[in-house]
């Protein structure tokens, strides 16, 4: 099976997907990705990158019910797909192996 | 699905009141009209629910900021909605669901096969019909357009008093043209149209010798005037010396063959000889001015001497400078319509100058095109019987529509469920009427198919039944095809409409749980459908009875003497001296009972007329004038009412008169010894004949004078007569004929061997009439055949509808009888009510019709009852087919399944 790729944004978008599992919608995943990276991330970014995903079939969405808070419309909702959960665990195991393959005086100048 | 997703947001989402910080309108419009479709909720959603929570983290300076850059970065304005998977709509042209609907149509059409042949075979002759009917009417409605200037061109006529009478006369003097073109400004140009007013006879070899009556002679500007286009010679030169002729197409075939007639002569009547000087494309069919020779209008004045022997060069017709009638028709080009006020205006004071007598007399000038159907000149045309036509036509076609909505629409049961299906399945009903939209444009366009091939194969059958004559080059025009394209343009409109609107309005929970019986929709329709079907079929049946009455009323009349089995050979003047013994070898031949003379031939030749004084009453009076010898009044069986002395018959300088004669003369019983003028010396009268019909103009009975003279002596002798031969009752017509043709040929004549039937002579005068009665009798049959196909149609339908209640019926113990009454009655009904709305309309119709006959039948009223019972038989008989059959069926059958 070929390699999945994913681009580091990406790869953080999806795991946030994942983090917020049944909530993950646009606004609450730019906020998430805010908060818990303290970047600065444009909505506009965040919207690219989860269409980008749902095309690579990493994401589903259906459209949740209305809301009046938002004048009405109704959010999309995220989920990640196996394909998805399948691709994160790549890129986690090719991190792992590559930090076990670091030699341990590296690891120590880097102070870890 | 819904959740409450983060505080943050929930805290934010309740702060929205009045006095909050909006987002700027302008991005949320921008993303409104250009945002990706696919998502474009969701993104205005979410933007504006992190609106508030930028105003609360940055400040609303730099949410506004942030908010306008994400709805602008988010714009995709050439995006197209993907195919969402779970509703899709699909573009109902596209080419799986035109397929879709033509392989049903298709299966529709296979699966009922008697009910499609109905349908497009009903709507297929009923386009023929009035496709070929509309032929005839713009062919007769464009006459005369051809011209360039057609709207320039006038023609003259003119209206006089003689005595009581009103004549009308088209032939003007030969100043008469060029003097008003002197006079006023406004005439282009003149043209001036003479005949030879005698037979002619042309002959370029001794077997190439015919009869014509199509020789014109006219002045140079008939090229111009007029658009007859020259094939070969100079349109400067031709027509402008005498003695010179232009050929058409068909008559330098005739004579020339494959050869070159230019510069080659034509021998007339075995003296003139004209010069070819060029050839003429035939003149179309729908041109009044109809001509296969036309000559220098030079010629004339030979032509005139050699017919009258005049001498004097002042005498001769082209050299007359009165401004009067004439010999000559003639046409103007003027420059606008408004024209021929000025030349009214100016036309007395030229008549008073030129000597002529004006009073009495008025001078119309009417446009060309007005020509053919606006006055009478012999010509059969009639405006009014072209409207007549022409709504026959659009009766057929409206039946025939009629029939294939009301078929198309009683199958709805069939369909019913399709419909419900497509319905569920998400068809929207403007698809759906456009499917049935395109079935009835499919089913029309084959009809079409089928029209064309029919027109193309009965367009001979029908020109020879209607006596027409149609170029084929205006059968192929572009506007006979625009013509053609209208009507089916209007078929498809007109034949889609009830069952599309009908068929798609079924609603679908209903059909598919079968409580609706979609047979039942539109039953009132159908059955108005049928009462107008056959109310046109009755009324239609009815006139057409009546029609052909008043013909056979006509052609039947009395006429006064014997035309049957009498044959007419007209003869040359230069045969005078061999009448009496070719008279006598004819009386020789088996088969011929006797043989008589007279100058011209009855109801086909015109004659002349002359004016005379009453001696008694001093008015003048019009008479035609007849000569004869002394066979005639026996041959023809004529009765005498005053017997002249044998003695006197046949002696110089008599008369005989007929009774009209008598009476518009005012010889109140004694008109024996009476002396009367005919142009020079007097005549006296010395016998009475019964009248006759003699004219070939309608109803008329007018005074005739017949000078009865031996054959030398008479007009024959100088300008040919005809000999009127007598067959035995019992002879081989065509046997003797050619015995005829045999001695005829014994004579070395001049002129080719020419007969005519004088009933047939006879019965060409109420051409017209004989051509609407058969076009009434044919259209009659056809709108009569359709209704019945739609009225088998609807049995076949309506049987079916009623499979189980026979079943039950019979059952139970109905009898055969009792079950086709039942089927039958409701139609029956609906016929009846139809033949009571025909009729009146029938009679009126009819009666304002007979009104311009002066000789007619009365309208009697079982006319209408035979043509009801001919209709309810018919219906009945077509009727019973089906129901007889749905009636035997076996009930077991009928009831078992399902």
């Amino acid at each position: 099976m070929k390699r999945a790729f994913l681009g580091e944004f990406e790869e953080v978008v999806l795991l946030t997907v994942a983090i917020l599992s049944d909530a993950a919608y646009g606004v609450s995943i730019t906020q998430e990705i805010e908060q818990k990276t303290g970047r600065v991330v444009g909505f506009s970014t965040v919207h690219t990158t989860l269409q980008r995903l749902a095309e690579k079939g990493y994401l589903t969405s259906t459209m949740g019910g209305a809301t009046a808070e938002r004048g009405g419309r109704r959010k999309r909702f995220f989920t990640v797909t196996s394909a998805g959960r399948r691709a994160l665990q790549e890129v986690k195991q090719v991190r792992e192996e590559l930090w076990s393959a670091l030699p341990p005086q590296t690891l120590q100048l880097m102070g870890g | 699905m819904e959740r409450v997703t983060s505080p943050n947001v929930t805290t934010n989402g309740g702060l929205i009141m009045k006095n909050q910080p909006t987002p700027p309108q302008w991005a949320e419009t921008l993303l409104h009209w250009w945002g990706h479709p696919d998502t474009r909720e969701e993104v205005q959603g979410d933007l504006l629910e992190l609106y508030p929570y930028w105003v609360e983290t940055v400040g609303e300076r730099r949410a506004n900021w942030l908010y306008s850059l994400s709805a602008l970065k988010l714009l995709r304005p050439l995006a197209k909605p993907k195919l969402s998977l779970d509703y899709s709509r699909p573009f109902f042209l596209s080419s799986d669901m035109i397929r879709n609907y033509l392989k049903i149509a298709f299966r529709q059409l296979l699966r009922n096969r008697l009910h499609s042949l109905l349908n497009i075979g009903g709507l297929g002759i009923g386009i023929a019909a009035s496709l070929m009917i509309l032929l005839f009417v713009v062919h007769e409605r464009t006459y005369d357009r051809f011209h360039t200037h057609a709207e320039q061109i006038f023609r003259v006529h003119s209206l006089f008093h003689f005595g009581e009478q009103t004549m009308q006369s088209d032939r003007m003097s030969a100043r008469f043209g060029p003097a008003i073109q002197e006079a006023n400004a406004g005439v282009l140009d003149v043209v001036r149209i003479g005949t030879p007013r005698s037979r002619v006879v042309i002959k370029t070899s001794p077997e190439r010798l015919f009869f014509e009556d199509k020789f014109i002679m006219a002045d140079p500007s008939f090229l111009t005037v007029f658009s007859f286009p020259l094939l070969t010679g100079s349109a400067k030169t031709a027509l402008t010396r005498p003695l010179t002729v232009l050929l058409t197409e068909r008559t330098a075939k005739r004579y020339f063959g494959q050869e070159d007639p230019i510069g080659e002569t034509i021998t007339f009547n075995n003296k003139l000889r004209f010069e070819v000087t060029g050839i003429l494309k035939n003149p179309p069919s729908n041109s009044t001015i109809q001509f296969d020779f036309v000559a220098s209008l030079k010629s004339d004045p030979a032509v005139e001497r050699l017919r009258e022997g005049i001498i004097n060069e002042d005498d001769v017709s082209l050299n007359s400078q009165y401004i009067q009638g004439g010999s000559y028709q003639t046409f103007f080009r003027l420059r606008s319509p408004a024209d021929t006020a000025n030349i009214l205006r100016t036309l007395p004071a030229l008549i008073t100058a030129s000597g002529a007598k004006g009073e009495g007399i008025a001078y119309l000038f009417s446009p060309l095109t007005s020509v053919h159907l606006g006055t009478n000149f012999g010509d059969t045309a009639n405006a009014r019987y072209l409207t007549i036509f022409s709504i026959i036509a659009a009766f057929t076609l409206l039946l025939a529509l009629i029939n294939y909505m009301s078929l198309t629409t009683s199958r709805a049961t069939q369909r019913a469920r399709e419909v419900g299906i497509r319905k569920v399945m998400g068809a929207a009903r403007r698809s759906l009427a456009g499917q049935f939209y395109g079935e009835s444009v499919l089913v029309t366009g084959v009809a079409f198919g089928l029209a064309i091939v029919l027109v193309w194969a009965l367009q001979p059958f029908f020109y020879q039944l209607m006596q027409l004559d149609i170029d084929s080059s205006f059968v192929y025009s572009t506007k006979s095809g625009l013509i053609a394209l209208t009507l089916f343009a209007g078929c498809v409109l007109i034949s889609g409409s009830y069952p599309a609107l009908l068929l798609s309005s079924f609603n679908p929970v209903r059909v598919l749980q079968g409580t609706l019986n979609p047979g039942k929709g539109g039953i009132t329709i159908r059955q108005g459908f049928i009462v107008l079907q056959f109310t046109v079929s009755v009324g239609l049946i009815g006139c057409s009875m009546l029609i052909y009455q008043q013909v056979q009323h006509l052609q039947n009349r009395k006429l006064g003497l014997y035309k049957d089995r009498m044959v007419v050979v007209p003869l040359a003047a230069s045969l005078t001296q061999q009448y009496n013994s070719f008279k006598h070898s004819l009386r020789q031949i088996p088969g011929v009972e006797r043989v008589a003379a007279a100058s011209r031939v009855l109801y086909k030749e015109g004659g002349s007329i002359y004016f005379t004084q009453s001696p008694i009453t001093k008015k003048d009076v019009s008479i035609h004038v007849l000569s004869v010898d002394d066979q005639f009044a026996e041959t023809l069986e004529i009765p005498w009412k005053i017997k002249p002395v044998p003695m006197r018959l046949a002696a110089p300088n008599t008369v005989v008169l007929n009774e009209t004669a008598v009476r518009k003369l005012g010889f109140n019983g004694n008109p024996l010894g009476q002396t009367l003028s005919f142009g020079n010396g007097k005549t006296e009268v010395i016998g009475v004949m019964k009248n006759f019909y003699f004219t070939d103009i309608n109803d008329s009975n007018d005074p005739l004078a017949l000078f009865v003279a031996k054959d030398t002596a008479s007009i024959m002798a100088t300008q040919g007569g005809s000999l009127y031969i007598r067959i035995q009752p019992g002879a081989d017509i065509r046997q003797t004929v050619a015995r005829i043709e045999k001695e005829y040929g014994t004579l070395g004549a001049e002129k080719p061997f020419e007969y005519f039937f004088l009933d047939d002579t006879f019965n060409s005068i109420y051409k017209s009439e004989a051509r609407l009665a058969t076009l009434f009798g044919l259209f009659t049959a056809f709108t009569l055949f359709i209704a019945c196909l739609g009225l088998f149609g609807l049995t076949v339908f309506m049987a079916e509808q009623r499979t189980k209640e026979i079943g039950v019926r019979k059952v139970l113990g109905a009898s055969v009888s009792s079950i086709v009454t039942l089927l039958s009655k409701d139609f029956l009904k609906l016929i009846a009510l139809a033949i009571l709305i025909a009729s009146p309309l029938a009679w009126w119709a009819m009666d304002k019709w007979l009104q311009e006959f002066a000789y007619k039948i009365t309208i009697s009223w079982w006319v209408f009852a035979v043509a009801g019972l001919g209709v309810v038989a018919i219906a009945l008989l077509t009727v019973s087919f089906q129901s007889m059959k749905a009636a035997l069926m076996n009930p077991v059958k009928s009831l078992r399944n399902e």
